[in-house]
């Protein structure tokens, strides 16, 4: 693959893997803060704080899971 | 060549600030005082991972020879088992939290589940974002 192509491949992946970082630092820094309140005022996760984090890890292991080019998209 | 080095080095940079974030969520949290917001802390690391496994996932397929960065159909179904692995030990340790069950009991599977979830981070930590396999 020439230079030219290689940059090309590039600029078609680049924004979703700096989107996936951006996202995922945000996602960090809300979760520590969530686990630090908790910690914080010694208490255990409320039933709405658990049902918010399993729909979000049902909601990713539907794209992880997903077959090629069917909605995995988003991340 | 320069502009390739410089796209390199923040594909480099990016997958560093994964890594970081990653390590993050898993070693700098605060530490947890119950069996469920230890479970829960467990689950919020593995979530953060599982975005890092989607973004994996949602690269192109590898073309031969592979021009990185690019999705290895070997290394997603791994990704994927491990996946199928740690969310049915984390699952299990939420269970036995958040019921209230057999101290015993519940420890394991709490440490089975950070087990889990420490071999899953791991794995994404790793993901191949260079000519290396």
């Amino acid at each position: 693959m020439n230079a030219i192509a290689y940059v090309v491949h590039l600029l078609d992946v680049l924004p979703q893997l700096i989107a996936a970082g951006v996202e995922i630092s945000a996602f960090v820094r809300e979760q520590r803060e969530k686990v630090q309140r908790m910690a914080d005022e010694r208490r255990d996760p409320t039933a709405q704080e658990w049902d918010e984090l399993n729909a979000e890890i049902a909601r990713l292991r539907g794209q992880l899971h997903a077959p090629d080019g069917s909605g995995g998209e988003g991340g | 060549m320069h502009n390739r080095l410089s796209i390199r080095a923040a594909i480099a940079g990016f997958a560093l600030g994964i890594a970081a974030g990653l390590a993050g969520c898993a070693s700098a949290s605060p530490p947890p005082i119950t069996p469920q917001s230890t479970v829960y802390a467990a689950k919020a690391a593995y979530a953060t991972a599982l975005k890092g496994a989607v973004a994996y996932r949602n690269l192109p397929a590898c073309a031969q020879p592979p021009v990185m960065p690019c999705r290895d159909e070997v290394t997603l179904e791994k990704v994927r088992k491990a996946d199928v692995a740690a969310a049915a030990t984390l699952d299990a340790a939420e269970l036995a939290a958040r019921s209230g069950g057999s101290t015993g009991v519940r420890d394991d599977l709490i440490t089975a589940a950070r087990s889990a979830v420490a071999a899953f981070t791991e794995l994404i930590r790793h993901l191949p974002t260079k000519e290396q396999r």
